[in-house]
Formats: structure tokens, C-alpha cells, sequence
């Protein structure tokens, strides 16, 4: 019974008696709220200087609108702040060229160059597996919505490995004139199908994870973690994440950078975070 | 060259006049105006579970606010509930969740609000329809059966869906704006 | 002839003189009364006009200053009437909202609905309006929101407008968020 309190509980969270009152609370409390970046949306805003500290929004005519004054105490606070890994410096050199290029530079909901990572949990065959699934925003008759774009799962990865002696099977260059029998020697080497593929092969997850869905192997159970990963400050990566922890540095902050000095830099980490050529 | 002249004039026009369907719709005063009607029935909704928990509802009392409180929603709604000490999310729908409050009535429950509120912008859905967000923090203080104490804060994001609708009224067409709840989660904060 | 008799000769010029004098002055005293009384007459004849004007002036004054008091009670009075189902309206929405129990909101919650032509009867809610155009939220009708008022214990929204029909139902109510 002690073990169902905490989850019946959770229904309590919602539940309010009669015996409701609203009380005024601690004003520590409620400046921690207010502190809170408590929505990717309110990043944005906060990022570009598009709203007051208490959340009321700004609109072009407000003189506030944008302002660098703004910003520049916003982009200080929008970062981990526990995060050792980003220097002081790289801090201040990301926030100087954001305000001071001309123009300085915004991020747009719609501007693309953004997507987020989600990391799910689905039951394959009564198993827990971890999936991480890859979205993007995309266009769609009056508006738009969030759409799969690629997915990786750890439990595929065993059946595309390939051999890695040097000199492993193969089929020989003169197949083609016994009209590829040796086919069925290679499909019968299931330890290692992969390797008769081209070298360019790579497995689509999306693919697989849809299909076994289908076929009822794979069942979605819940979402374990979300961060989004921002190419579109030009020169620079970031990716943000959410904190809920005490203190005055919470919700949706930016939990790495990296300066990136070149578009094959963009391509590469881009190929990093998405499981590729891993 | 007339032609040509003119599929210019047409284009810009055309651009100018979906562009301006698009912006003209939701003016600040009036984004402002809809974030009020959103968040009283953020609170309506908050009632409305106070009288379906409470001992003192009678039942056939509380299924009559069952009914009103599951027309704020979009059909298909959902709760998806975690803790801090469970992070897995339970999910929920609206109609089954109130049913289980009324299972689960508690002794004394101190439920208080924060003032503090954020609602994001409003994106159009591929329908047409508009979505948002409205963040809310709860402070949960309460003692079950056994004499135990637990409190919590929980931050809930709630789906608004904003639409243009009409309706006819004593022979005329009335316009109005249909603000209707969607999915909600509900995370326990260490706040 | 003897010498008071000649005296009195000698002397009878300045006598007639003096006694033409006096009579002058006795006449020219008469006059002046005369014409003081005469004067004195017209001014009470003239002062007795500016009164009566006065008077006249003054009771034509208390007749306007009652005719617009009367005029104002009047048209209170008609505002008053006007307003009364309002006025009761909004009275209801208080009772309902303030109920100490769920019986005796819905007590008021049915007595309220006898003022209406329906228990359907459209309520219509203004949350924006500009340049002339209102916004509303969803239409409901006066049963549904005095239930709600009921359930949610909360200051009804304010009363815009009425409509009625022949016999002084409400057919149709426009309320404004504030």
C-alpha cells in the first residue's frame, strides 16, 4: 500500500477540496517562478529581447523591443551556469557577435536549423529499449507541425555490423558471370549481411522502428529527456535542455556551445549528434 | 509587357493580401484579450476538480461538473503526469482522470496558486487552428487516511487550441473565439 | 384821517407783498405736498408694480424649477423603470454567486430564469472589441451560465445589453468581460 502512496498521490497534485484557498506565498518562491525559463517559447523571447522579466511580451512599437541593453542581460542568464565545460570567454565571445553583427542576430520559431532530440522508451518484444527519435518543424497546409525526421536505436545497430577483419567475405569481382549464385552463399551469412553492401550503406532506424511498430514488435511507452540542438546562429552551435532544479538558474538553458569555424565543422557535428558514421 | 506587368501587379498583390490575412488576425490587444479567456478557464478548470474531489459533492453533483469540465477540452485530451520520484509519465484521459478523483477523495487538501503565469505565442496548426501553451505552478499540500503529509510544487503545461468559429443566433451569424484545453502535463518541480 | 390807518396804508404794499408771499409759500408748500403726495403715489404705485413683477417673476421661476424637477424625476424614473430588469439581473448574478448553498443558488438560479423568454435564451460574452467589432467567447445560454456562476462562485461578468420581446422577457443578454 506505501509503495501506491507516492502514485496516488500524483493524483493529489490535481485534486483541490473544498477547502481550496488561494494564499499569497512566499515572494522568494514566486521570483524563482518568475526567473524560470519555463517554456522553449520564452527562450526565444528571452533571446531575442522580446519580453519584460515578468513575461509580458513586447511587440515592435515597445521601445524595449529587442533592445541590446536587454539582451545582453538575458543571454548572460540564459545559460547552465553550473556547466563548466563552457569557458567565460567563449560566453562572452558567443554574446558579442550575436548583438554587435549586423543585423544582430534572432532566433526565428519558423528560421528552420533547429531540431529536437527526444529520448523515448519503447517495448520491443516485452523489452524497455531506448530510442532516440529526431524532429524538425515543417510546413503544412495552413500552418505546421512537428515531424519525425530520423531516429536511432542502439538495439539495431547489432544487425547492420559488418566484419571488421581486413580481408573478410566478399563476393568476387567476376559474380556477375554465374549470374550472382554466390547470393545465396551471402544471405546465408546472417552473422554479418551488412558487409555485401555498398560502403556508403547506412541503416535507416526510422525505417526499422516504423516497420516493427507496424508489425506490433514495438510499442511507444513514454519520453524520457528532450533537449534541441540550434545551428541557426550562423558560426555557432548550441543545444539547450531543462533544468528543474532550486535556485534562480532553471527550465530551458543552454547546456553546451561550440564555435564553428567552418560549414564542414556545422556538417560534421551535425552527422555527430545525429549517430552518424559513429 | 502589359502581361507581364500585370502577373507582377497580381503577385504582389496576392502576396500583400495573404500576407495580411495571416498577421491581421491576432493583434496583440486582442492576443492579450484571448490569454485572459485561456487563463480564467485554466481556473474555471481548477474548480471545477476542487468540487469533483471533494467529499462533500454529492455524486450525481459531481457528475454534472464532470460534464462541464470536460467541455473545456478538445476531444482526445490528455493528462501526462511525473514525479520526481517516479519520472516515468502516466498518462491519463480527461474524462478517466476526473472519474478517479472521485475515487480518490481526500481529507484535507491546501491547494494554492502562484500568481505567475506564461502563456507563448499562438502557432497555426496545419487546420488552421491555433495552439499555445499556458504554464501554471501549484503548491500541494495534503493528509491522507493514514496521517501522512505530503506536499509539492507542480508546473502544468496546458494546450489551448484557439479557432474562429460561427454560429447563428436569433437569425443572424455571430463570430466568436472557440478556446478549448488540450493535452496537459503536469511535472512536479523542485521549486 | 388818523395815523395808524395812514400807517397802515404805508405799510399795506409790503403787508400784501408778505401776505402774497406767505400765500406763495403756503401754495407753493401745498404744491410740493401735493406733489410729494403725488410723488410719493407714484412711487408706491411703482413699487407696487415691481413687486407685483417680483412676484410674478418668482412664481413663474418656482413653476419652471418644478416643471424640471418634475421633468428629471420623470425621466429618472423612466431610466429607473429601464433599468430595473438590469439592476434585478445583476442582483440574481450576486445571490447565485454568493449562495451559501448549492439549494439556494439554485433557488435563485430559478427564479432568475423566469425573466427569461427560455432557459435558452443565447448569452453572449465580449472578451475584446475594437474599431467598432466585438469579440466573443463561446456562446451559451442563461441556464448554462448561471449554473456556471453557481459552480464557480465568481463575480458574474458585466451586464451589456438586453434584449426583450412584447411581453418583457429577456431574449437575449450580452455580457463584457472586464
Amino acid at each position: 500500500m506505501r509503495y501506491l502512496t507516492p502514485f496516488v498521490v500524483c493524483f493529489l497534485i490535481l485534486t483541490f477540496s473544498c477547502e481550496t484557498r488561494a494564499q499569497l506565498l512566499d515572494k522568494e518562491d514566486e521570483s524563482k517562478l518568475y526567473a524560470e525559463t519555463k517554456q522553449v517559447n520564452q527562450f526565444f523571447r528571452r533571446f531575442n529581447g522580446e519580453e519584460s522579466e515578468k513575461g509580458d511580451r513586447y511587440y515592435p512599437k515597445d521601445k524595449q523591443y529587442r533592445s541590446e541593453k536587454l539582451r545582453k542581460k538575458y543571454i548572460g542568464m540564459l545559460f547552465d551556469a553550473s556547466n563548466t565545460n563552457i569557458s567565460g570567454d567563449l560566453k562572452v565571445q558567443f554574446a558579442k557577435d550575436v548583438l554587435e553583427r549586423t543585423p544582430p542576430a534572432v532566433l526565428e520559431f519558423h528560421g528552420g536549423d533547429w531540431f529536437a532530440e527526444v529520448n523515448t522508451t519503447f517495448m520491443l518484444n516485452g523489452k524497455p529499449e531506448i530510442v532516440t527519435l529526431f524532429m524538425e518543424l515543417e510546413k503544412a497546409q495552413e500552418g505546421s507541425k512537428w515531424v519525425i525526421s530520423k531516429a536511432h536505436a542502439d538495439v539495431f545497430d547489432p544487425y547492420f555490423i559488418r566484419d571488421t577483419t581486413r580481408v573478410g567475405k566478399f563476393m568476387h569481382p567476376m559474380s556477375h558471370e554465374l549470374d550472382y549464385m554466390n547470393l545465396r552463399k551471402a544471405f546465408n551469412y546472417t552473422d554479418s549481411i551488412a558487409q555485401f553492401a555498398v560502403r556508403r550503406f547506412r541503416p535507416d532506424h526510422l525505417t526499422l522502428l516504423f516497420y516493427e511498430v507496424k508489425r506490433g514488435n514495438m510499442k511507444f511507452k513514454t519520453v524520457e529527456s528532450v533537449k534541441f540542438h540550434f545551428f541557426q546562429v550562423k558560426g555557432w552551435y548550441f543545444e539547450i535542455s531543462e533544468f528543474n532544479r532550486s535556485g534562480f538558474n532553471t527550465g530551458w538553458l543552454i547546456s553546451n556551445l561550440v564555435k564553428l569555424k567552418t560549414d564542414q565543422d556545422k556538417r560534421i557535428l551535425q552527422r555527430y549528434l545525429y549517430y552518424e558514421g559513429r | 509587357m502589359f502581361k507581364y506587368i500585370y502577373s507582377v501587379i497580381s503577385f504582389v498583390v496576392l502576396i500583400a493580401v495573404s500576407a495580411s490575412a495571416q498577421t491581421a488576425e491576432i493583434s496583440p490587444a486582442r492576443k492579450q484579450a484571448i490569454d485572459s479567456l485561456a487563463l480564467e478557464k485554466v481556473r474555471d478548470l481548477s474548480k471545477y476538480i476542487s468540487i469533483i474531489g471533494s467529499k462533500k459533492t454529492p455524486y450525481s453533483e459531481a457528475q454534472r461538473v464532470m460534464d462541464r469540465a470536460e467541455e473545456l477540452f478538445a476531444p482526445e485530451s490528455e493528462m501526462g503526469v511525473s514525479s520526481l520520484n517516479r519520472k516515468e509519465i502516466n498518462y491519463y484521459k480527461v474524462r478517466k482522470y476526473f472519474e478517479r478523483l472521485i475515487a480518490l477523495n481526500y481529507d484535507k487538501v491546501t491547494i494554492s496558486w502562484y500568481d505567475i503565469h506564461y502563456i507563448s505565442d499562438l502557432e497555426r496548426q496545419p487546420d488552421g487552428r491555433y495552439v499555445g501553451v499556458v504554464t501554471i505552478y501549484q503548491k500541494f499540500e495534503g493528509t491522507s487516511d493514514d496521517g501522512m503529509k505530503y506536499k509539492d510544487t507542480t508546473k502544468k503545461d496546458i494546450t489551448i487550441y484557439v479557432e474562429r468559429k460561427k454560429t447563428q443566433i436569433a437569425g443572424r451569424i455571430v463570430e466568436f473565439w472557440d478556446v478549448l484545453l488540450g493535452d496537459i502535463r503536469v511535472s512536479e518541480t523542485s521549486a | 384821517m388818523k395815523y395808524t390807518t395812514i400807517r397802515f396804508l404805508r405799510r399795506l404794499p409790503g403787508l400784501t407783498f408778505f401776505a402774497l408771499f406767505i400765500a406763495m409759500a403756503a401754495v407753493g408748500t401745498a404744491c410740493k405736498s401735493k406733489k410729494k403726495a403725488m410723488e410719493v403715489d407714484a412711487g408706491a404705485a411703482e413699487r407696487e408694480r415691481l413687486e407685483k413683477e417680483a412676484a410674478l417673476k418668482r412664481q413663474q421661476e418656482e413653476e419652471a424649477r418644478k416643471k424640471k424637477e418634475a421633468e428629471e424625476r420623470a425621466a429618472r424614473e423612466a431610466e429607473a423603470a429601464k433599468r430595473a430588469p438590469y439592476t434585478k439581473l445583476e442582483g440574481y448574478f450576486n445571490a447565485i454567486s454568493n449562495a451559501s448553498s448549492a439549494d439556494a443558488a439554485n433557488a435563485s438560479i430559478n427564479e432568475a430564469l423566469t425573466l427569461f423568454s427560455s432557459p435558452e435564451t443565447p448569452v453572449l460574452i465580449v472578451i475584446h472589441e475594437a474599431a467598432g467589432q466585438k469579440d466573443y467567447d463561446r456562446p451559451t445560454t442563461i441556464r448554462n451560465y448561471l449554473n456556471y456562476l453557481k459552480d464557480q462562485k465568481k463575480k458574474a461578468d458585466k451586464l451589456g445589453e438586453l434584449k426583450f420581446d412584447g411581453s418583457g422577457k429577456i431574449t437575449e443578454v450580452e455580457l463584457v468581460k472586464q
